[in-house]
C-alpha cells in the first residue's frame, strides 16, 4: 500500500472510530452534557449550511435561521394538526418546505452580488421574524409540544438521533464536495463566465446551492423543534442568523470538522463561563474578539490548519511538474482548407452603447482546421470571441455546423460545443489541475483522457492545486479543459501571452495538432505572428471591428492593408 | 504593527470592556453564582443553628440581555439570607442559585438544565425573564419542579400547571386596566395597544375578551402590532382617529417615554394613558416630569401597580423597605415581587415535615391555596391545578407633577366567575 | 392616512441618514458597517447620561458626538490595519462582530433605567392638513441631505476626495503611488461615524431609546442602502424615507400593520431586480 493510501486509510479508520466514540457519549456524561452537546451538533448543522452558500459558492447568505426556521415550522405545524405522523416524517416534510424557500431566496442572487446578495437575505431575515412574531409557530398559543420520535424520547437517545443525521449529512456535502458539484460551486464562486465557459448553467448550480443550503438549515430547525419541545421566534432572529454567519466564516465551517467546532464553541463556551463564575453576556464580548482575532491571521481557524497540514504534506511528497511530451513527430498537414464550415458567423455587430465595437463582421472556420484571427488591439477581436460564445449581446447570425445558436446562453453553446478560453485567466484557483478539466468534460470521461489531454499541452499533474500553477501553465491548463469538453470548434483567445518564446513555439505546434488530436476545429487570437504563421491554416484580419483580409498567413501578412493597420500609414508628403 | 500585536490590542480591548461592564453595573455583583456563593458564604458565617443540609433554590432571570433586568432575584437573595440568618428553615439553610438566561432561549433552556439536573434544585424562586416560562415549562413539569416567579410575563407563565407567578402579569393587567378605565374612571370608549411576542397572541385576546365580558362594552380599538423598535406615534394618530378616551399600553418603559413624546410632539389631547406596570418606575417619572401635555394636564398618565404602591409612604411596604434598603436593592416593583415570592416560597416550606425534597415541595405548594401579605391585594396561592395567576387585583397611581400618586386607596379587584 | 404616513417621515430620517452613511462607507473603505448604529447610539446614550447629569444640551451633544467619532475610529483603525486586504466575507464578519460586540457592552453599560432623552429639536416643524412634521424630522432629513451633498462634493471637488476615491478603488496601487491610505481610511471612518452619531441623537427622543432598539435601527438603513445598491447615495436616501412613510402608511391598516417589516424585503427585491435585470455576469472581462 502506497503512502498516501494508507494516510487516507488511516484518516477514515480514526474518523469512524470517532463518529462511534461520539454516539457513546451519553453513556459517560449525565442528560444536561447530552442536551448540551445535541445543541451543539444542531447548530453545527447550521455552520455547514452556511459553509456550503457562502464557504463554497461564495454567496453571502445572511439569513440562514430563516431557513431553519421554515423546517421548525413544518414541525411544529405537522404537531399541530398531523400529530400522528411519525416525527421523521415530519422533520422531512420541514426540510424540504425550506427549499422552495431557499431557491426563491436565491433568486437575487442571479442578479445580485457580494454585499447586495448579502443585504437582500438580510431582509428577507428581518420580514421572516416580522412575520413569525406576528404568527407565532403552530401551536404555541395552545401550549402544543413537539413530540419526538418513538424511538428517541430521551435525550440520549434523541442526541444519537441528531448525531446520526449529522453525520450523514456531514458525508453527504463532503462527498458532494469531491464531485462536480463542489466544484462547480468553487467555479461559481470565483468567476460566473468562466463557469458557464466550462458548460456548466450558473443558474442551476446557485439555486443548488441555495437549495442546500436551506434544506440543511431547515433540518436544523426541525431537529431544534424536537429536542426543545417549544419554538420561540426570538431563536431565529436576523441577530442570529448575524452571530451565526460570523461564527462560520471564522471557524471555517465548509469542512465537517469546522461544523463540529463552530457548534461546540457556541454550546460550551457559556459552560466554561459559568464555572468561572463569569458573567454569562461576557462570552459574546469575547466570541467577538476572538473572532476578529482569529480573522485578523488570514483566512478561517480550519481553512489555516489544513492549509498548513496540506503544506507539509506538499513539501514531503516532491512533485516534480511533468515533463511536457515532445512534439509530434511529423509536422501535421496544416493546409487543409474548404472542409465543410463547422462555425459560421455572418453580418456580427455588437454596440456598446454609441461605439460600434463590431460591424457587419463575418468569418468561416472550416471543419478541422485552425484559423487565426488577428488585429491591432481595440479591432474587436475578444469582443468577436465574446459575441460568438454568447458573452455580448449582438446582431448577426452564429451557426455551429450549420445550426444558428443564437438564442443559447454560453453555457449552452459550449455544451452544443462552440467552447472559448479567456484572454485574463479564468481557472478556477481553489481547484486542482484535473477537477478543474473534469469540470469541462462531459460525465463519465474516464481519468486517464483527461490526464492525456491535459499532458498533451504540457500542463502540470492533475493532483497540482492551480494556485500552484504560473499564470503561463493556467492558460494552457484552460485550453486543456476546453478540449477535454470534446467541442467542434474551440476559440482561443490569446493563448500566448505570458509564455517564452520557445514555449511558444512548441504551443504553435500543438495548436496545430488539435484537428487531429481533437478532432476540432480552432480559432486562435494572438499577437504572435510566429506562433499564427506556425499553427493556422487561415487567418481573418480585423481592424475597428471590420474584417479587412483573410486567406493564408503568409498572403494576410503581406496585403498592404493589414501592414497599415498594425504599423499604420505613412503620412503623404 | 505586525499581525502579531493585534493579540495585545484585543486584551486591552477585553480590559477594556470588562472595567465598562463593571463600571456599568456598579450596584450589581460580577456574576450571578458569585452572588449565591457571596450570599451562602454570609448565611453560614452568621447562622448558628441552620446546619442541616442545605435546602437547594433556583432561580432564572434575564439579567443581561436586549432587555435586561439586572435588578431581578436580589430581593428574593436578600430574603433567603436573612431566613438563613435566623436559623433556616426548620435547620436547614437556603442556597440559592440564580442563573441569567440572557434573554436567550438557548441559554435559558440550558441554565434550566444547570439548576434542575446538576444542582438537583427542589423548587425555583424565578425573577423576570421574558422567556423563561414559555421555553421551559414544559421541562419544568417532566421533571416535577415548582416555579414560584417574582415577576411573570409570558402566558406560559400563567398556564401551565407548574408556574404561579406572584404579579398580576400582563393579560390579567391588561384586564384590571380597562375595567379601571371603564369603571371607574367612567370611559366606554377604551382602547389597548401594545407588543406581540409570539405566542401571546391567544391570551392577549382573551384579556381584552375578559373586559369585555366585565364592562359589557367593546374596545374602540385594538392593535398588538407594535414593535420595539418602532415609533408609536402612528399608532397613537389611529387612537385618536378611534375616538380613544382611554389607551392601555402594553408595552416596555422606552416605548411609554416615546408614546408622551409623541403626544407631546402631535399635540394630542383629552386621552388617559394607562401603561402597564412595567412604566410605573421612578426613572420614568423623572423622564417625564417636564412633559408638557401631562404637566398642562391635556393628557393624564396613570399606571398600574401590581402589589402595594411602593413610591408612598404605605405601611404595608415597611418591612420589606427595611430589607431592600439593608441590603442596598433598588425599590422597584420588581424586588417588591422577588420578595413575596420568596416569602411564599419560604411559607411553603416551613409546612414540610420530612426531608424537602423536590415532591415534597411541590406537595406543600399545592397545599398552598392563601398565603396572605399586605403587599397584594388578594391572598397568594399557588394550589392544585393547571393554571396559576392568583393576583388578579392591582392599584392605580398617576403621574403628577414628576412624581407618582396613588389614586386608588382600594384595590381593584377583577371579579371572578 | 395621510397623517399616518407623515408621521413615518421621522423614521425615513433616521433610516435616509444611516442608509446614507452605509453607502459612503461601502463606498469609501468598502465596508459593510454593521455597527453603525450601535457606535451611534453609544456616543447618544452618553450624551443622554451627562443630559441627566446636568451638562447642557450642546455640550452634552458634542461630547456623545465626539465618543461616537473615537469609538469609529478605534474600530476603523482595526480594519484598516489587519483587514485592508481581506475579502469581502471575512470584512462582513468583522464588522458583524464589532455589533455583537457593541451590543453587548451597551446593553449592560446603559441597561435597565430609560434616560430622559436630550430632544435638541423639539416639537412640530409645521403642518399638513392634520399630518405633523416633526422638527426633528426635518432637522435630521436637511442633515442628510447636507451630508450626501457635501460628500459628493468632498469627493468630486477636493483633493481629499481625489484621494479618498483613489485610495477605495484601487487600495494596494494607491499605497505604491504613497497615498496615506490607512489615514485616510481611518479618517473616513471617524467622519461618517460623526454624522450617523449626530443623527441618532436628533432622532433618539421620538423612538424607544433602549441600546438594542437603537442599534437595530442599522437593519432598515441596510436596506435603504441596497435600494441605491451601496452604490448612489441619493437613491439610498429617497429609499430610506421611502421605507419610513410606508411603514407609517402600513400601520394605518390594523390588518396588515403586522407585515410592514416585510416592505423591505418587498421593495428591494422589485426595485432591484428590475433595475439589475440586466446584469447577467459578475466581473467586466
Amino acid at each position: 500500500m502506497s503512502r498516501a493510501d494508507r494516510r487516507t486509510a488511516l484518516t477514515a479508520l480514526a474518523a469512524a472510530a470517532a463518529v462511534v466514540a461520539v454516539a457513546l457519549l451519553p453513556l459517560v456524561v449525565d442528560d444536561y452534557w447530552t442536551y448540551l452537546a445535541t445543541s451543539a451538533l444542531i447548530l453545527g448543522l447550521v455552520a455547514a449550511s452556511i459553509g456550503v452558500v457562502t464557504g463554497r459558492a461564495g454567496m453571502l447568505s445572511l439569513c440562514q435561521l430563516s431557513f431553519a426556521a421554515v423546517g421548525a415550522y413544518g414541525v411544529a405545524w405537522c404537531q399541530a394538526h398531523a400529530p400522528g405522523l411519525p416525527f421523521v416524517v415530519k422533520a422531512l416534510i420541514g426540510t424540504l418546505l425550506a427549499v422552495p424557500v431557499g431557491v426563491l431566496v436565491g433568486l437575487p442572487a442571479l442578479r445580485l452580488r457580494g454585499v447586495n446578495l448579502a443585504i437582500v437575505t438580510l431582509t428577507f431575515a428581518v420580514a421572516v421574524a416580522a412575520v413569525l412574531a406576528d404568527q407565532g409557530f403552530p401551536g404555541a398559543n395552545s401550549g402544543t409540544i413537539v413530540e419526538r420520535p418513538g424511538f428517541a424520547e430521551t435525550d440520549a437517545a434523541y442526541f444519537r438521533f441528531v448525531w446520526v443525521a449529522f453525520v450523514v449529512v456531514a458525508l453527504l456535502l463532503a462527498w458532494a464536495g469531491r464531485r462536480r458539484l463542489g466544484a462547480a460551486w468553487l467555479a461559481v464562486r470565483q468567476s460566473e463566465r468562466a463557469t458557464a465557459a466550462l458548460g456548466l448553467s450558473v443558474v442551476r448550480i446557485k439555486l443548488g446551492a441555495f437549495a442546500v443550503a436551506a434544506a440543511v438549515a431547515g433540518l436544523a430547525g426541525a431537529l431544534s423543534a424536537g429536542q426543545t419541545g417549544v419554538l420561540t421566534a426570538a431563536t431565529f432572529s436576523p441577530l442570529a442568523s448575524l452571530s451565526v454567519f460570523a461564527l462560520a466564516i471564522f471557524i471555517g465551517a465548509q469542512y465537517p470538522v469546522g461544523a463540529v467546532a463552530a457548534g461546540v464553541l457556541v454550546a460550551f463556551f457559556p459552560e466554561i463561563l459559568r464555572r468561572l463564575g463569569l458573567p454569562q453576556d461576557l462570552g459574546d464580548v469575547l466570541f467577538a474578539l476572538g473572532a476578529i482575532q482569529a480573522l485578523s491571521m488570514g483566512s478561517s481557524v480550519v481553512g489555516r490548519a489544513r492549509s498548513a497540514l496540506a503544506a507539509r504534506a506538499a513539501a514531503r511528497a516532491a512533485s516534480a511538474p511533468a515533463a511536457p511530451p515532445p512534439a509530434p513527430a511529423r509536422a501535421p498537414d496544416r493546409r487543409r482548407p474548404g472542409g465543410a464550415p463547422v462555425l459560421q458567423v455572418d453580418g456580427l455587430t455588437v454596440r456598446f452603447g454609441a461605439v460600434v465595437a463590431l460591424d457587419g463582421a463575418a468569418l468561416t472556420v472550416p471543419e478541422a482546421t485552425v484559423c487565426g484571427l488577428i488585429g491591432p488591439n481595440g479591432a474587436g477581436k475578444s469582443t468577436m470571441i465574446d459575441a460568438v460564445s454568447g458573452f455580448t449581446p449582438y446582431a448577426g447570425t452564429v451557426r455551429l455546423d450549420g445550426r444558428a445558436v443564437d438564442a443559447l446562453p454560453p453555457h449552452r453553446r459550449a455544451r452544443a460545443g462552440l467552447r472559448r478560453t479567456f484572454q485574463h485567466d479564468r481557472t478556477i484557483g481553489a481547484l486542482r489541475v484535473g477537477e478543474y478539466a473534469r469540470l469541462a468534460a462531459p460525465a463519465g470521461t474516464a481519468d486517464r483522457d483527461i490526464a492525456e489531454a491535459l499532458a498533451f499541452l504540457g500542463c502540470p499533474a492533475p493532483d497540482v492545486p492551480l494556485e500552484r500553477v504560473d499564470v503561463g501553465g493556467r492558460r494552457l491548463v484552460e485550453l486543456a479543459a476546453a478540449l477535454c469538453g470534446r467541442p467542434r470548434v474551440v476559440l482561443v483567445d490569446e493563448p500566448a501571452a505570458g509564455l517564452a518564446e520557445a514555449e511558444s513555439r512548441d504551443l504553435a505546434e500543438r495548436l496545430a495538432a488539435i484537428p487531429e488530436r481533437f478532432g476540432a476545429a480552432a480559432l486562435v487570437v494572438d499577437h504572435d505572428m510566429e506562433l499564427v504563421q506556425r499553427a493556422c491554416a487561415h487567418v481573418t484580419v480585423l481592424d475597428f471591428g471590420r474584417v479587412i483580409g483573410e486567406g493564408s498567413p503568409a498572403e494576410v501578412l503581406s496585403t498592404p492593408d493589414v501592414v497599415a493597420a498594425y504599423l499604420g500609414e505613412a503620412v503623404p508628403a | 504593527m505586525g499581525r502579531r500585536a493585534f493579540p495585545l490590542v484585543a486584551a486591552g480591548m477585553a480590559a477594556v470592556a470588562l472595567a465598562l461592564t463593571a463600571c456599568g453595573s456598579a450596584d450589581e455583583e460580577p456574576s450571578s453564582s458569585q452572588a449565591a456563593t457571596a450570599d451562602a458564604a454570609t448565611a453560614s458565617s452568621e447562622q448558628a443553628e441552620a446546619s442541616g443540609a442545605p435546602i437547594e433554590v433556583g432561580g432564572l432571570a434575564s439579567l443581561t440581555g436586549p432587555f435586561p433586568f439586572p435588578d431581578a432575584t436580589k430581593a428574593a437573595a436578600a430574603v433567603f439570607e436573612e431566613v438563613n440568618a435566623a436559623g433556616g428553615v426548620n435547620g436547614h439553610p437556603i442556597e440559592y442559585h440564580v442563573e441569567d438566561d440572557k434573554g436567550d432561549p438557548a441559554v435559558a433552556t440550558q441554565a434550566a438544565r444547570s439548576l434542575i439536573q446538576q444542582q438537583d434544585v427542589v423548587g425555583l424562586v424565578s425573577g423576570a425573564s421574558l422567556l423563561e416560562c414559555a421555553v421551559n415549562a414544559p421541562f419544568y413539569q417532566q421533571s416535577g419542579t415548582r416555579d414560584v416567579t417574582g415577576i411573570g410575563t409570558s402566558p406560559q407563565c400563567f398556564s401551565t400547571p407548574n408556574i404561579a407567578p406572584v404579579n398580576t402579569g400582563p393579560f390579567a393587567g391588561i384586564t384590571v386596566s380597562m375595567y379601571y378605565a371603564s369603571e371607574e374612571l367612567g370611559h366606554d370608549k377604551v382602547c389597548v395597544i401594545g407588543n406581540q411576542p409570539d405566542g401571546w397572541n391567544d391570551a392577549l385576546t382573551a384579556a381584552v375578551d375578559r373586559w369585555s365580558q366585565l364592562s359589557g362594552l367593546e374596545p374602540a380599538m385594538v392593535d398588538f402590532g407594535l414593535n420595539a423598535t418602532d415609533d408609536l406615534t402612528p399608532f397613537l394618530l389611529r387612537a385618536v382617529k378611534a375616538g380613544c378616551q382611554a389607551l392601555v399600553l402594553e408595552d416596555v418603559d422606552f416605548q411609554t417615554i416615546a408614546a408622551v413624546k409623541a403626544v407631546d410632539t402631535q399635540g394630542i389631547e383629552g386621552m388617559d394613558l394607562l401603561p402597564l406596570t412595567t412604566s410605573y418606575s421612578e426613572q420614568v417619572a423623572e423622564a417625564l416630569a417636564n412633559s408638557k401635555a401631562i404637566n398642562s394636564g391635556a393628557i393624564r398618565l396613570f399606571a398600574n401597580s401590581e402589589f402595594e404602591p411602593f413610591t408612598g409612604d404605605s405601611p404595608a411596604n415597611e418591612e420589606w423597605r427595611a430589607l431592600m434598603e439593608k441590603h442596598d436593592i433598588p425599590l422597584t416593583s420588581t424586588a417588591q415581587g422577588d420578595y413575596i415570592a420568596a416569602k411564599a416560597f419560604i411559607a411553603a416550606l416551613e409546612t414540610i415535615e420530612g426531608e424537602p425534597t423536590r415532591e415534597a415541595v411541590g406537595e406543600a405548594l399545592e397545599n398552598l391555596t392563601s398565603f396572605e401579605t399586605p403587599m397584594m391585594g388578594v391572598p397568594y396561592a399557588f394550589g392544585p391545578g393547571d393554571a396559576h395567576n392568583p393576583n388578579q387585583a392591582s392599584k392605580f397611581v398617576q403621574l403628577k407633577d414628576g412624581a407618582w400618586e396613588v389614586v386608588t386607596p382600594d384595590w381593584i379587584v377583577l371579579p371572578q366567575d | 392616512m395621510l397623517q399616518s404616513t407623515v408621521a413615518g417621515l421621522t423614521s425615513g430620517g433616521a433610516y435616509a441618514l444611516l442608509g446614507v452613511c452605509a453607502v459612503l462607507m461601502y463606498r469609501m473603505v468598502g465596508v459593510v458597517h454593521f455597527a453603525q448604529a450601535a457606535v451611534a447610539t453609544f456616543g447618544t446614550l452618553v450624551a443622554a447620561e451627562l443630559f441627566h447629569d446636568g451638562t447642557p444640551i450642546a455640550a452634552a451633544a458634542a461630547i456623545g458626538v465626539a465618543i461616537g467619532a473615537g469609538l469609529s475610529l478605534l474600530l476603523g483603525a482595526v480594519m484598516a490595519i489587519w483587514f485592508a486586504q481581506a475579502p469581502i466575507e471575512v470584512r462582513s464578519t468583522v464588522a458583524i462582530a464589532m455589533l455583537l460586540g457593541l451590543l453587548t457592552v451597551g446593553s449592560r453599560l446603559f441597561s435597565g433605567s430609560p434616560r430622559e432623552m436630550p430632544d435638541p429639536f423639539p416639537g412640530a416643524a409645521f403642518r399638513i392638513g392634520d399630518a405633523v412634521v416633526t422638527t426633528s424630522a426635518l432637522v435630521v432629513i436637511a442633515f442628510t441631505v447636507a451630508l450626501a451633498a457635501g460628500v459628493g462634493l468632498l469627493l468630486a471637488r477636493t483633493r481629499f476626495g481625489v484621494l479618498v476615491r483613489a485610495q477605495s478603488e484601487r487600495p494596494v496601487t494607491a499605497e505604491l503611488l504613497g497615498i496615506r491610505v490607512r489615514a485616510l481610511s481611518v479618517a473616513v471612518w471617524t467622519g461618517v461615524g460623526a454624522a450617523a452619531t449626530f443623527g441618532v441623537f436628533v432622532v433618539a427622543p421620538t423612538r424607544p431609546s433602549d441600546f438594542t432598539s437603537l442599534s437595530l435601527l442599522i437593519l432598515p438603513g441596510l436596506a435603504a442602502a441596497l435600494i441605491g445598491l451601496f452604490r448612489h447615495v441619493w437613491v439610498a436616501l429617497t429609499g430610506g424615507l421611502a421605507i419610513g412613510l410606508a411603514e407609517g402608511l402600513l400601520t394605518h391598516f390594523g390588518s396588515v400593520s403586522a407585515y410592514r417589516q416585510v416592505i423591505p424585503f418587498a421593495v428591494v427585491l422589485v426595485v432591484l431586480l428590475w433595475s439589475q435585470r440586466r446584469e447577467v455576469w459578475d466581473v467586466a472581462r
